[in-house]
């Protein structure tokens, strides 16, 4: 579990750092993949609610280190998405291009919903994605076409270190 | 029986971690906006961005030494064919042409910094924000260096002179800036012709205006499209008189006293590499003056 934990921590780690030195310079493209956000659904629906909710939680701090978003929104946002996606373990076989990229599209969407729902909260500080925004539209795609690719990925790495302890 | 105890502990470590970080997260945010006594967002930054800025220039190494290594066997190539031919001086002709453009623009970013009076620190991007609905800007100086909190940033384009913004976040070896185009960056502005006095505040994105509010209806006749807007420097915050931008459109609303005039910015972000953070309060070793 712990060896576990801390593969995770260091895939998390590498795509935060991915997205920040590398995507982020990328001046053409309009927004960035989250493929952190890909990664938490993944360990959600494979693994459960309590890997879900910690890679979730681990992801987001690795977020609100790099942004410019308010210290605590992504690790609230990515824990609670991580804990609902833990619901639906294994209901979905992660494989194939159709189920990773339609369950990337649902949550991306669950993010944007959830974002909206803590900025009521928080107004001042916290902004959200207009639902029909351009930038959102274009993170929703790049999301979905991402998602089989980042699944193929973090299968190979669950293959090579196993989770030993099923939770 | 067994199984049965197993699936409520593991149900009872989902709920109770999902509850400590859930309040971890939400303490953390509610914080986010005031000082706390362990600012975790900023020792969190500094590791990270640190992490950040090695990434960078390992990836900005090896694509350096995937350039050189192609460079090198197309000069070979080339090389070849001179020998041959004695007679093609494009390329070398290209290539003084990069070399004389570059030296040119950092001869003007290096005439600035001496010429500052104030202490001044170039600093080279080395990442944008990962999350598109914030936009910051991190530059590879931090405390180390000198860099303070709010301390102004500008750069010079073309020869002109811009604001960027301000520094939000000390890390140990790189630092965050609010760019202007922030739509919580506020700077008190003057129309540089009429000299009044508004508010710039950015709309989110560099591909958007920037938006001036608070002047008055009345001097709608003395503006128009082009005109520099430049920071008024009564916040404290920014150096006077360093151009925030151009008006582009200016619309009147009738429920409104003051006009909404967009901004296009003074700075290119788009083709923003290097900044200058100015400490207004040290005088610059380095000036003429």
């Amino acid at each position: 579990m712990g060896k576990y934990l801390l593969s995770i921590f260091l895939i998390l780690l590498g795509f935060a750092l991915l997205e920040s030195a590398v995507l982020s310079n990328i001046i053409f493209l309009p927004v960035i993949p989250d493929f952190l956000l890909i990664c938490v659904i993944y360990y959600s629906f494979q693994h459960g609610k309590t890997i879900g909710e910690t890679s979730g939680f681990m992801s987001g701090l690795f977020i609100d280190f790099l942004s410019g978003c308010p210290f605590g929104l992504n690790c609230l946002l990515r824990t609670v998405i991580g804990y609902v996606c833990g619901f639906f373990n294994r209901t979905f076989a992660m494989e194939g291009f159709l189920v990773p990229a339609a369950l990337s599209l649902v949550a991306t969407i669950f993010k944007v919903l959830l974002t909206q729902i803590i900025s009521l909260f928080y107004p001042s500080v916290v902004n959200s994605y207009h639902i029909f925004s351009l930038d959102f539209g274009f993170e929703l795609l790049m999301n979905t076409l991402f998602a089989p690719v980042i699944v193929k990925f973090l299968g190979f790495f669950d293959d090579l270190f196993p989770l030993q302890e099923k939770l | 029986m067994p199984g049965k105890k197993r699936t409520s502990f593991h149900c009872g470590l989902a709920e109770f971690l999902f509850i400590i970080f859930f309040l971890f997260s939400g303490t953390m945010l509610a914080f986010s906006s005031k000082s706390f006594v362990i600012n975790f967002s900023q020792i969190g930054f500094s590791i990270m961005t640190t992490m950040q800025s090695g990434i960078h220039a390992v990836v900005s190494k090896a694509s350096d030494t995937v350039n050189a290594v192609k460079e090198t066997s197309r000069l070979r190539r080339e090389n070849e064919i001179l020998m041959e031919k004695l007679k093609n001086y494009e390329y070398m002709q290209r290539s003084n042409a990069e070399i004389r453009k570059e030296n040119e623009r950092l001869k003007k970013l290096l005439d600035f910094s001496v010429q500052q009076e104030q202490k001044n620190y170039p600093a080279q991007i080395i990442g944008r924000d990962v999350d598109s609905l914030y936009s910051v800007i991190t530059v590879n100086k931090g405390s180390i260096n000198g860099i303070r909190k709010n301390l102004p940033v500008i750069a010079i384009q073309d020869g002109n002179t811009g604001i960027v913004g301000k520094v939000i976040n000390v890390g140990r070896t790189t630092s965050q800036i609010m760019p202007v185009y922030n739509n919580h960056c506020s700077i008190s502005a003057r129309i540089q012709n009429t000299r009044d006095i508004g508010l710039v505040t950015g709309t989110g994105s560099y591909n958007t205006p920037l938006i001036m509010q608070y002047i008055r209806k009345r001097v709608l006749e003395e503006l128009h499209y082009g005109d520099v807007v430049v920071s008024s420097g009564e916040n404290d915050n920014y150096i006077q008189d360093i151009p925030i931008g151009t008006i582009s459109k200016i619309t009147v609303v009738d429920y409104d006293s003051s006009l909404n005039i967009e901004l296009e910015s003074a700075i290119d972000f788009s083709r923003l590499e290097t900044v200058i953070i100015v400490d207004r309060k040290e005088p610059n070793e380095r000036s003429e003056n």
